[in-house]
């Protein structure tokens, strides 16, 4: 797992850092989104049938110009708002590395937030699967619970919410552990060199 | 009232050069995955120039005071 995003790279990405998962929103999320842009192409489409229809008042070849221009036009609009609604959705994306979870969320063109949380101040994390088609097509939400904030840190429908929920456990425990261990030996090298001294 | 087509015909291609000078800095600086930004920004790059490329030669064929004429005049 961890070598499939030797590719990728996040602003603020610390060099000692590997990132172990990026999640995006499921398909699901998207697709009705993309109904829109369907919806457009088939108007689209559709209009060659009606400029048929019509084309006893509108058969001149000027006007046959001006439909040409009319749908290139709605063309560069479906093109530009598929491009604006995969960015919304592409951009929007939770980064889970050896150190904390990143969130990076885009709102349109012109909106940005990130948000990170360390994998120490994780305290207890949920999944929430609601609905016919999430469970079918398994993605939900998961929050995590931090130790120092009161706001939970949320993934918003993301796929296999099970895995990634297991995924942020067994990093939390691991780091738990490294840190006793870090601790432990500190401890034991001040008994020692206390015990040296006297 | 070719001039006004004109001033609003501007007005529209700019907003679509705008948006995608917007498109295109979001693909190069927030895309966290070189490999497939390196296949998506010289394909939206190409297809939108030659849209927007093929756009204006449709707009300055079109026979606009042909068409004024038949709707105010004819």
């Amino acid at each position: 797992m961890e070598n499939s995003f030797n590719k990728y790279h996040f602003d603020g990405q610390r060099s000692d850092e590997q990132i172990l998962l990026v999640l995006h929103r499921h398909w699901f999320d998207i697709l009705s989104q993309f109904f829109i842009i369907l919806i457009m192409l088939v108007l689209l489409f559709g209009s060659y049938g009606l400029t048929a229809v019509f084309y006893n008042n509108f058969g001149d070849p000027s006007f046959q110009m001006l439909f040409a221009f009319l749908r290139n036009l709605f063309f560069i609009f479906i093109w530009i708002t598929f491009f604006i609604i995969w960015i919304d959705y592409y951009f929007d994306v939770w980064i889970i590395t050896s150190q904390r979870i990143v969130n990076i969320e885009q709102k349109g063109l012109f909106a940005r937030q990130t948000s990170e949380l360390r994998l120490e101040k994780i305290q207890d994390v949920a999944t929430d699967v609601k609905g016919v088609i999430p469970t079918f097509l398994n993605y939900g939400n998961i929050e995590v619970q931090t130790a120092a904030e009161t706001e939970k840190f949320l993934f918003r429908n993301i796929p296999d919410p099970y895995a990634v929920k297991d995924l942020i456990m067994k990093l939390q425990k691991k780091f738990e552990h490294t840190e006793d261990v870090e601790f432990t030996d500190m401890l034991s090298k001040k008994i020692h060199h206390d015990g040296d001294a006297a | 009232m070719f001039y006004l087509i004109l001033t609003l015909y501007a007005i529209i291609v700019l907003t679509f050069v705008f948006l995608y000078a917007f498109i295109v800095y979001h693909l190069a600086k927030y895309s966290i995955n070189a490999s497939l930004n390196k296949i998506l920004l010289p394909l939206f790059i190409i297809i939108s120039a030659l849209l927007l490329f093929s756009n204006m030669l449709l707009f300055f064929s079109v026979k606009w005071t042909a068409i004024f004429s038949q709707f105010f005049i004819g």
